[in-house]
């Protein structure tokens, strides 16, 4: 009898973690409606309660978003004329076009309050051409991005998204100085509230606390060059005593998750046949 | 119908759950509607329904581990041993009303462990302040509940007064009584 109890749950266990992301998807997609319907809700009442500013300060609002909108206009010009000479010099020595990106804009539907930083549930799937392994960003103030996870399970119109938080997302992080490369949710160093642990610093190296990580693009989902967060640790070894290789730090990521709502989601575009001449 | 009352009220009691959760509120509904319906209806649709909730949320947030079902049977465990058998009164359904309330937040700190958090202080805070909403939350499950079935023809939560001879300490089951009829034609040993 109790083999039999021990079959079972072994079966009904391996059951779950198979059909899990696809049940996980079905379930989502379920009661999205019902989720959409509180969004709704509550993006009627933020509409309301623009209302309920006078005409100068709607006025001056509007001003300040058109300059921030010249600023970021100009930018990205200036983006442009290095993204056209890139792609010039790189016909030039017949190398592959450089990966492009287009953005999804997205919206937190769904967040699990005991898990609150770990992962979270948006609204956009499959069929606005999301892929698992995607790279999520949010936006600082001043117009920067700044990587919040990745996509995890993506179903017909939700996607889970795993953050930084989540011990089991794993990702290259570069110092944006010296370029020294970490991964992040490893080494030996435990979580906190506000801190994820990064390992594998090369041990024979300094380096200086409050320093920029970036991403790498060694991973196919995420653009190169994203904000992750900011080197708060690192362990401290003598190398006469040590013969560690390796370092374990603590990383604060850049993300708010506190109150994040909207993201984008990087997609990568494929270069169209023949753009390049091979690597 | 009972069926049918039963699955409409915990799915909309895990709705209320998500919606909650989408600001931040971890509130055990779903827990309270099912020991309702362990109480009202019977034990092994309490449990069926505790197993199918727990992992439809689990699965809903995309949890690593299954976890909330047992979470769910634990708190329904909890609520079960500090009921009474006849209970009359909202004032009576506190007490397991609290005992689910802390166990779902000691459950919620389970369920934080796999991510390398371990417990702390807080974790009592916690326990402590959702046993005392689940001492209001039950008793007002129990009342808006209750009006439903009663509406509806079904069992209620609450149950009517009984004298003690008829009141069966083991709850719902029928007391067996043997008779022994005594032939007084046999003979005893010995005669």
């Amino acid at each position: 009898m109790t083999a039999a109890a021990g079959v079972a749950l072994l079966i009904a266990y391996a059951g779950y973690r198979t059909l899990r992301p696809g049940a996980g998807r079905f379930f989502g997609d379920f009661f999205y409606p019902y989720l959409a319907v509180a969004r709704f809700a509550g993006d009627q009442v933020s509409n309301r309660s623009l209302l309920a500013y006078s005409r100068p300060e709607l006025a001056a609002q509007v001003e300040k978003l058109m300059a921030v909108n010249r600023r970021l206009s100009a930018e990205a010009a200036a983006a442009k004329e290095f993204e056209e000479e890139n792609l010039q010099l790189r016909r030039l020595l017949k190398l592959d076009p450089p990966a492009a990106w287009r953005y999804v804009a997205a919206e937190v539907i769904l967040r699990d309050p005991v898990l609150w930083n770990e992962h979270f549930t948006i609204d956009r799937g499959s069929r606005d051409g999301l892929t698992k392994g995607s790279a999520v960003i949010s936006v600082t103030p001043d117009g920067r991005p700044i990587l919040v996870g990745i996509l995890e399970n993506v179903g017909a119109r939700t996607s889970e998204v795993r953050t930084l938080f989540s011990p089991g997302l794993r990702l290259s992080a570069a110092l944006g100085t010296t370029g020294i490369t970490g991964i992040v949710n490893a080494g030996e160093r435990q979580p906190t509230s506000d801190h994820v642990p990064i390992g594998y610093l090369p041990s024979h190296l300094a380096y200086t606390l409050q320093e920029a990580l970036f991403t790498t693009g060694y991973e196919s989902g995420i653009p190169q060059g994203l904000k992750i967060g900011e080197l708060s640790a690192v362990e401290e070894v003598n190398p006469r005593y040590s013969n560690a290789l390796h370092l374990s730090g603590l990383l604060k990521p850049a993300a708010q998750l506190n109150s994040i709502r909207f993201l984008l989601i990087a997609e990568r575009v494929r270069p169209p046949a023949g753009a390049g001449g091979g690597r | 119908m009972k069926a049918a009352f039963l699955i409409t009220v915990t799915a909309l009691a895990m709705l209320a759950e998500l919606l909650a959760g989408n600001v931040g509120i971890y509130l055990p509904l779903t827990a309270y509607a099912v020991f309702y319906f362990t109480c009202s209806i019977s034990a092994a649709a309490g449990v069926a329904a505790a197993i199918v909730a727990g992992t439809v949320l689990d699965l809903i947030y995309g949890r690593t581990l299954l976890l909330t079902p047992l979470i769910l049977l634990a708190a329904l465990a909890a609520g079960w041993s500090l009921r009474r058998n006849q209970m009359e009164t909202l004032l009576e359904a506190a007490l397991p009303g609290m005992a689910i309330g802390a166990t779902a937040a000691l459950g919620a700190a389970a369920l934080r462990m796999p991510g390398g958090q371990p417990p702390s202080w807080l974790l009592l805070w916690q326990a402590v302040w959702f046993g005392s909403i689940g001492l209001l939350l039950l008793p007002l499950t129990v009342f808006v509940l209750d009006s439903a079935a009663r509406t509806l023809g079904l069992p209620e939560f609450l149950k009517e007064t009984r004298s003690r001879l008829n009141r069966n300490p083991l709850g719902s089951r029928p007391r067996r009584v043997r008779e022994r009829l005594v032939n007084p034609n046999r003979r005893k040993e010995g005669e």
